[in-house]
């Protein structure tokens, strides 16, 4: 049974208990109200008829009794009404054939010899009752007669049946409404549900892109939330472990072939040092030389590589994310002026500290800023600006503006990436190493997209460690 | 005195319900031949008055009675029915003859007839309906004229029926003695002056040989003062008696039955000018004549009406001068 269906099932029920018992509880009410209602309108409606009547019945006009019996008769609920004289003989009925017959019934001897107003209950027909409400007719404090009157309780099941039927078909309504609301709300509950369910199976099937549409902010809306939080957590531990992993191999392998490949430029070096050390032609020197810079520069990319491949443990501290930018600005200030570049310092003083491997972040910002004192060799602006912001989770973004000569957009898909450069001679290591070492603390690197000139990176950090390797150390 | 109309009720004597209609059907003749006498009776006078006073009004009023024309016509008649009944039933009717007389109507609404006459006598009154003996009585003391009488059944006479409750054992004059005896009213003709005379006939005075007398009003009541055990005799209308219940009727029989007798007529003050009387009178009389008119016929359960003549009461005069002559 699916949801929508125990949804309905238990909406209807819920909705049947309450009319029904809405129902009983107004029909129950509604018939002691009609019964009370019956004997006090019989009680004072003979009082009344008994006052009347005197004149009449002592001065024999039973015609006048006959309308005005008539007239009492055109109500519903009234089923008999009669006047009796002092012994007993109907003088008037509003059924004709009753008139002149003495009466002898328990009812009626009880109703003959009262000297007020009595209500007897006797059986009516159909299950029914009827109220015989009789009262004396007084003339000079003597009693002349008895007037009686005949009240139906059928009017009463009949006014009573009415409102059950009103109320069963009020009810019937809500139970139509009730189980088409309950449909709609399983349906609309289920809808998202049903999503989910898809969502579920395409991530089973390694679709890891795929997100919940769902809008709702309520608990459904929650159940979404978290599939896709969890989904893009399972992204990132995948990609993060797939990242590792090629790294661990990259490391090795780095290790082996620096260590391979390091032996004979360590024997190349010191081979064209001896040769140097023997003198020779200017022609011999030159090569000489040439041979130890592309040596040097070598080891220096195996240097770079070994760092990307097999980056450094994370060793985390608090941080103020403003004196590392401080102590990289007092660093670079010499080149900046050199390159006629002014630096611009946008800074929150009143940003938190973070948890983070100082010496890894200084490198990341130096790398940024270096790569902005470059491509400005005409000079420009650098910018360094800071502010508390929070995405998943509170932290801190750190944005490095430049404003050179940018890069294309083939460019900027593929600029974090290992080999990809835009500088002549560049090893294409940095952008990536930098994305690394943010990554690893649980943040995030980008590039400003559809810039017309200039670039600008921003990069945000968690403020406690939200990358897994961090995790790890605070645990 | 009356000579045809007691020859008509000879050989009528009757102690069945049946009877009743039976008698009624051979006195008949006796009206045709002679087409006088005296009696009436509320209900259907009511009726035809406010027909009367309906189709008297269609027409130009006289140009002869001038300011008089715009005073309002007062029409006087008997509580007989549930007031508020007759009202309802009939001031539509009266509107519309207000209306179509370009006169306005007042209605007074009497309880005797008694109170009627002396409208009439006094000038309060321009129109009343009036019972048989009534008219008799009064047209010697105030100019009034008779306009029209009612048809009722395809009869424009009625009789008195002397009446005892079924089962009672009493079938015969001399058993009614030392019982109580009903009437509705010492002025009603058939409800009392007749049956008077009936009981004269067979020896038996109302002030002497009954137990108790009792005066209840209307002719209705009298048959369920009867049938209720009240009384153990009584007398009424003949006309009253065929519109009783059926469950009323089935405890009564009639005893015995009067000569029959003209229905009273509706009488107006001659001061209304002959020509207005005779355009009511004319209309009156014709009003079977169109569809219109018989729906009205229909709703007042009447069969039409005769033009009515003070010649037609000569014989109830016969009757009211023995009456008086009896004493109370």
């Amino acid at each position: 049974m699916n949801l929508s269906t125990k949804f309905a099932i238990a909406a209807t029920a819920l909705t049947a208990f309450i009319v029904s018992g809405v129902t009983m509880l107004t029909v129950h009410r509604e018939r002691r109200m009609i019964t009370e209602e019956i004997e006090r309108k019989g009680t004072t409606l003979a009082e009344t008829m008994a006052i009347t009547s005197v004149n009449a019945l002592l001065s024999y006009d039973y015609a006048a009794l006959k309308r005005f019996l008539g007239a009492a008769k055109r109500d519903p609920g009234i089923l008999y009404a009669m006047v009796l004289d002092e012994t007993g003989v109907i003088k008037m009925h509003t059924n004709l054939r009753e008139i002149g017959h003495y009466v002898t019934d328990d009812i009626s001897v009880r109703a003959q010899d009262t000297d007020e107003v009595l209500v007897q209950r006797l059986p009516g027909g159909a299950g029914g009752m009827v109220y015989d409400v009789a009262a004396p007719i007084l003339a000079a404090g003597r009693r002349v007669g008895v007037l009686r009157l005949g009240l139906s309780t059928q009017y009463l099941q009949n006014a009573v049946g009415r409102s059950r039927m009103e109320a069963a078909l009020i009810g019937l309504a809500a139970l139509v409404l009730g189980i088409s609301g309950a449909g709609l709300m399983a349906r609309r509950i289920a809808r998202p549900l049903r999503e989910l369910v898809a969502g579920a199976r395409a991530v089973a099937q390694g679709d890891l892109t795929w997100r919940a549409k769902v809008g709702a902010r309520d608990e459904v809306g929650e159940v979404a939330a978290a599939f896709d939080f969890m989904t893009r957590s399972l992204q990132t531990h995948i990609e993060e472990r797939v990242q590792a992993e090629r790294l661990v191999i990259l490391g090795t392998m780095a290790a082996g072939i620096a260590h391979e490949v390091r032996k004979p430029l360590e024997a190349i070096r010191g081979a064209a040092q001896v040769i140097e050390g023997c003198g020779g032609d200017a022609t011999l020197r030159k090569f000489t030389r040439i041979i130890k810079e592309e040596v040097t520069e070598l080891d220096r990319f195996l240097e770079g590589f070994l760092r990307f491949a097999r980056p450094a443990p994370l060793r985390i501290e608090s941080v103020a994310l403003n004196d590392l930018i401080e102590d990289v600005v007092a660093l670079l200030d010499p080149l900046c002026g050199d390159h006629g570049v002014t630096l611009v310092r946008q800074l929150d003083g009143s940003l938190p500290q973070i948890s983070a491997d100082a010496h890894q972040i200084k490198q990341v910002l130096m790398n940024l800023c270096l790569n902005a004192i470059q491509s400005m060799p005409d000079g420009g602006t650098l910018t360094l600006m800071t502010k508390a912001e929070a995405r998943d989770g509170e932290g801190i973004a750190l944005t490095v503006r430049d404003t050179g000569s940018g890069m294309n957009e083939t460019i900027r898909q593929k600029i974090f990436e290992p080999f990809v450069t835009t500088k002549e001679g560049g090893s294409g290591l940095g952008l990536a190493v930098c994305r690394s070492i943010v990554e690893r603390h649980g943040g995030q690197i980008g590039l400003t997209a559809g810039e017309a000139q200039g670039t600008t990176f921003t990069v945000w950090l968690p403020m406690t460690g939200g990358g897994t390797e961090i995790a790890k150390q605070l645990a | 005195m009356g000579g045809r109309w007691m020859a008509a009720a000879a050989g009528q004597r009757a102690v069945n319900k049946g009877a009743g209609r039976r008698a009624s059907g051979s006195g008949r003749a006796g009206l045709r031949q002679s087409h006088s006498g005296t009696a009436t009776l509320w209900g259907p006078a009511l009726r035809a008055l406010c027909l009367l006073l309906l189709l008297g009004g269609v027409g130009d009023p006289s140009p002869v009675q001038g300011a008089a024309d715009q005073q309002a016509i007062r029409f006087s008649y008997p509580a007989i029915e549930d007031p508020t009944v007759t009202l309802g039933n009939y001031r539509k009717l009266l509107d519309a003859m207000a209306a179509s007389i370009k006169r306005p109507v007042t209605i007074a609404l009497r309880n005797t007839y008694g109170e009627i006459v002396q409208d009439l006598q006094r000038g309060a009154a321009d129109i009343g309906i009036v019972n048989t003996f009534s008219y008799v009585d009064i047209v010697s003391r105030a100019k009034l004229k008779p306009l029209v009488r009612r048809v009722q059944a395809g009869r424009d006479y009625y009789q008195s029926y002397l009446i005892v409750r079924e089962n009672a054992g009493i079938s015969r004059y001399r058993e009614l003695k030392g019982k109580v005896i009903a009437f509705s009213d010492p002025h009603s003709t058939t409800g009392y002056l007749l049956p008077q005379l009936m009981l004269r006939s067979h020896r038996l005075e109302v002030t002497r040989d009954f137990a108790r007398v009792l005066f209840v009003g209307s002719h209705e009541s009298t048959a369920l003062a009867v049938a209720n055990g009240t009384a153990h005799a009584g007398a009424l209308s003949s006309y009253i008696y065929e519109e009783l219940d059926p469950a009323v009727q089935a405890k009564l029989d009639i005893m015995d039955l009067s000569e029959s007798i003209p229905f009273g007529p509706v009488v107006a003050r001659s001061a209304l000018g002959e020509p207005l009387l005779q355009r009511i009178r004319h209309f009156f009389v014709t009003l079977g004549g169109s569809s219109w008119g018989r729906s009205l016929l229909r709703d007042a359960r009447l069969s039409g009406f005769t033009t009515a003549s003070h010649e037609d009461y000569a014989p109830i005069r016969g009757l009211v001068r023995r009456l008086r002559e009896a004493g109370p």
